[in-house]
């Protein structure tokens, strides 16, 4: 059930109105006749209106606007350009803009207690109910005050208004989730946000595999700033960075708390099959691996293989029924990962420090939040590779866990959110029965493990996954492939359509799915600044935090 | 009323009258507001019956309205909350007309005029009769609306005006009450017998220069014909080229 609206939050402020409804239908939506005061030009697509029926307030969304005439013999004889009289005559009258909307909601205006639910819209207002434009009021009493309830996490702004539209985190990390939009439109402005805020309000506890080292101590950020503050500059103790690449750690001046270094030991032959591409290996790899897995086991086939020679090859082939040709492939491409990663990926007898994966589960264990940066190591074949294989082992970790605790021993873990960049490498079709995301992100929230997929390219992620993803937050996208991609499992997508391909190329995104109670688009609210970091109200104290704000704003 | 009249009805029905022009040569412009006073407030005492049926015994004013007389009717418009904005007590009852049509021809209507071929100054000298008797102005006037008990009805009275009652011309203030709404402008345009679009164009002008030229009142009186005129655009902008400031 949502709140009621917060007083001092929302005072009342009257509607404005925009139109009425002149027609439309449950299934295809609304037609308003704009009010002939009204210009065309301040009705933007995403905008969010009140359709004030008999019974109910209907929430709706503003998906396309239309200019119309009721004289078809006006569009061949248009006024002059100097005719000003005759073009205010025409506007509103004979010429006028009909928008569309699409009712997602709808309030009783019944005054009982139960009657005060929102519920999705199941009829329509009847003819010539008034539209209006949505006041602060109605925003809160949808999308909840993050001032009353914890649960609820401020991510931006309606278009054209202040009122904050929040997050209900809760439901956000029941499911797995995706953030999409091409480069440039601040995906990863909003994950640190949605990532601060679940760490703020302690809804999950969060894994972020961080190809391109922004979120751990600083962020770049294109324009004036030269660099934002990272999650562990807001939060402490509470992240802990692990780093593939202690250099680069170093020389950009981020301190890290652990090293992380991957023994042979822990890589499956999926691992490897997940770069099948990257690596180029031939269909056989599979075979010809599960074979070494045969004959060494499960922890030393890597080591094994790499440390052949040509007569070990050839007796082994000739004990084990395997193409020699396939094996040599096979090891000459891993020799080259091997090579490629030797930096973090090692031998088991040189491992330095204690297995990344063991550190990682203690320290999500107790809470703690974990930023992996990866440094140099940027290439996708080695951020798979390593997201795969700690993944893995976190899931397996977690899937005992929670088995345990259904088996009456201790309680259910933490939730945890899995935050993975370019996601479609790992999620595409073609590999997503292979990976372990695939499988998280089908499973859902059944061992409280769930991903935070983060992309541009939506369309080459398995349409299955993405009928998964729980909660959509979408900006800008303009192929056709990845506006459909993202819709997929949405109902009434149409209306949703122009919306998305209407958005600015900067900070607008189109929200939906299972933690907003309709699809909405929000300006998206500004990272690191005055009020985000005010907001943040970390145990460090306010007049640090002001004297900072000082400092870096003035 | 303290204008001077300017014609004399002389044939009246309920949608238009003839009224004979004061001065030969000089009628009343084309398009403009003139009015007839009628004994409207007298004769449809109807329209103040009680709106809803009260007893002296749930209306505590009943007595006093009985006994103060016509002061009741506005007064108890005001009461009852009927538009109060619309009542103008010192409103006099008048039918209200716009000039579509004037000629000038001779009284006897079987008479054959002939030309004389001499210059004004010269016919006026050796044909005094002309002016005299023989020739007449006669206008045509639109009825558009009347008022009665302080209000403006955009629509025909119930009765035509009079014979040989006196026509005056509307004053500017007239002029805007009268053109609050615009009902009339569908009266105008849907008269047949008179070329529509001229007399709609000259009478928004003259209600437009009444108020001393507001172009928001040309927007409103352009928006109303609009939807008035609905399919047929070129209609609407003949008149609104006329209208054009």
């Amino acid at each position: 059930m949502i709140e009621k609206p917060n007083e001092q939050h929302a005072p009342a402020q009257p509607r404005h109105e925009i139109g009425q409804v002149v027609s439309g239908s449950l299934a295809k939506g609304l037609f308003m006749k704009l009010n002939s005061d009204e210009s065309v030009e301040d009705i933007r697509a995403g905008k969010f209106v009140v359709v004030d029926g008999e019974k109910h307030h209907f929430f709706s969304m503003i998906t396309d606007v239309v200019l119309d005439t009721s004289t078809q013999g006006l569009l061949a004889n248009p006024p002059g350009r100097e005719d000003r009289l005759m073009r205010q005559v025409l506007s509103g009258t004979t010429t006028y803009g009909t928008v569309e909307l699409r009712p997602m909601l709808m309030l009783s205006k019944g005054a009982g207690e139960s009657d005060t639910e929102l519920r999705p819209v199941k009829t329509i207002p009847g003819h010539f109910s008034a539209v209006y434009t949505a006041t602060a009021d109605d925003v809160c009493r949808i999308f909840g005050d993050e001032a009353l309830d914890s649960r609820y996490f401020h991510i931006g702004a309606p278009l054209d208004m202040d009122t904050p539209v929040c997050l209900n985190l809760e439901r956000f990390v029941e499911r797995s989730n995706g953030i999409f939009g091409k480069s440039g439109t601040g995906k990863t402005f909003l994950t640190r946000i949605v990532l601060c805020g679940i760490i703020k309000n302690s809804k999950a506890v969060n894994l972020v595999f961080d190809m391109h080292s922004e979120y751990g101590w600083k962020g770049s950020v294109e324009g004036e700033r030269a660099e934002v503050r990272g999650l562990k500059q807001y939060f402490g103790d509470r992240v802990a960075v692990f780093s593939l690449d202690p250099d680069s750690s170093r020389r950009r001046g981020a301190p890290i708390d652990f090293a992380v270094q991957i023994p042979y030991s822990q890589v499956t032959v999926d691992d490897v099959i997940l770069l099948q591409s990257e690596l180029n290996l031939s269909p056989t790899a599979v075979e010809t691996g599960y074979a070494l897995v045969n004959r060494f086991g499960e922890r030393r086939w890597l080591s094994e293989l790499l440390r052949m020679d040509a007569d070990a090859i050839t007796e082994f082939c000739e004990t084990n029924n395997v193409h020699q040709a396939a094996l040599s492939a096979l090891q000459r491409k891993l020799r080259v990962l091997a090579e490629s990663c030797k930096s973090f990926l090692k031998d088991d007898s040189e491992i330095e420090v204690d297995d990344a994966v063991k550190q990682m589960t203690s320290y999500l264990e107790t809470g703690k939040n974990i930023i992996l940066e990866f440094g140099q190591h940027t290439q996708p074949l080695r951020y798979m590779l390593v997201a795969n294989i700690l993944t893995r082992r976190i899931h397996e970790d977690y899937v005992k866990k929670t088995e345990e605790s259904l088996g009456g021993g201790e309680a259910r873990p933490r939730p945890l959110v899995i935050t993975i960049e370019e996601a479609h490498k790992f999620l595409s079709p073609a590999l997503s029965n292979q990976t372990i995301f695939g499988t998280i992100a089908r499973e859902m929230r059944k061992y409280n493990v769930t991903l935070l997929v983060v992309d541009q390219r939506p369309s080459g992620i398995d349409a299955e996954i993405l009928s998964q993803v729980g909660t959509k937050i979408t900006y800008l996208l303009s192929d056709e492939r990845d506006i459909e991609a993202v819709l997929t499992g949405v109902s009434n997508a149409s209306g949703l359509r122009g919306v998305l391909a209407s958005l600015d190329s900067k900070q607008q995104a189109l929200v939906l799915g299972h933690a907003v109670p309709m699809p909405v688009v929000i300006q998206t609210r500004d990272y690191d600044d005055e009020d985000f970091r005010r907001s943040m109200r970390t145990d460090r104290p306010d007049e640090l935090i002001e004297r900072e704000i000082e400092r870096d704003f003035s | 009323m303290g204008e001077e009249a300017i014609g004399e009805v002389i044939e009246g029905s309920t949608t238009e009258f003839v009224a004979e022009s004061r001065e030969l040569h000089s009628p009343p412009p084309f398009g403009s507001f003139v009015k007839v006073p009628w004994s409207g407030e007298e004769n449809f005492q109807h329209e103040l019956s009680p709106i809803k049926a009260t007893s002296s015994e749930d209306d505590p004013f009943d007595s006093f309205r009985q006994s103060t007389g016509s002061f009741g009717s506005s007064y108890r418009s005001i009461v009852e909350g009927e538009e109060p904005d619309e009542i103008l007590p010192g409103l006099s009852p008048a039918i209200y007309a716009v000039v579509h049509q004037a000629t000038t021809a001779p009284a006897d209507s079987g008479r054959r005029l002939r030309a004389y071929w001499k210059d004004e100054k010269q016919l006026s000298e050796e044909q005094p009769e002309l002016s005299e008797w023989l020739l007449v102005t006669d206008f045509r006037a639109i009825i558009i609306g009347y008022s009665a008990n302080g209000k403006i009805r955009q629509f025909l009275p119930p009765q035509p005006p009079k014979i040989h009652s006196f026509a005056y011309p509307c004053m500017p203030e007239e002029i805007r009450l009268i053109t609050r709404r615009m009902d009339f402008l569908r009266t105008l345009s849907n008269f047949r017998n008179a070329p529509s679009e001229e007399v709609v164009a000259a009478c928004i002008r003259e209600a437009n220069a009444a108020r001393g030229g507001d172009f928001e009142f040309l927007v409103a009186a352009g928006k109303e014909l609009a939807n008035l005129l609905k399919d047929d655009y070129d209609r609407l902008q003949a008149i609104m080229r006329r209208v054009a400031p």
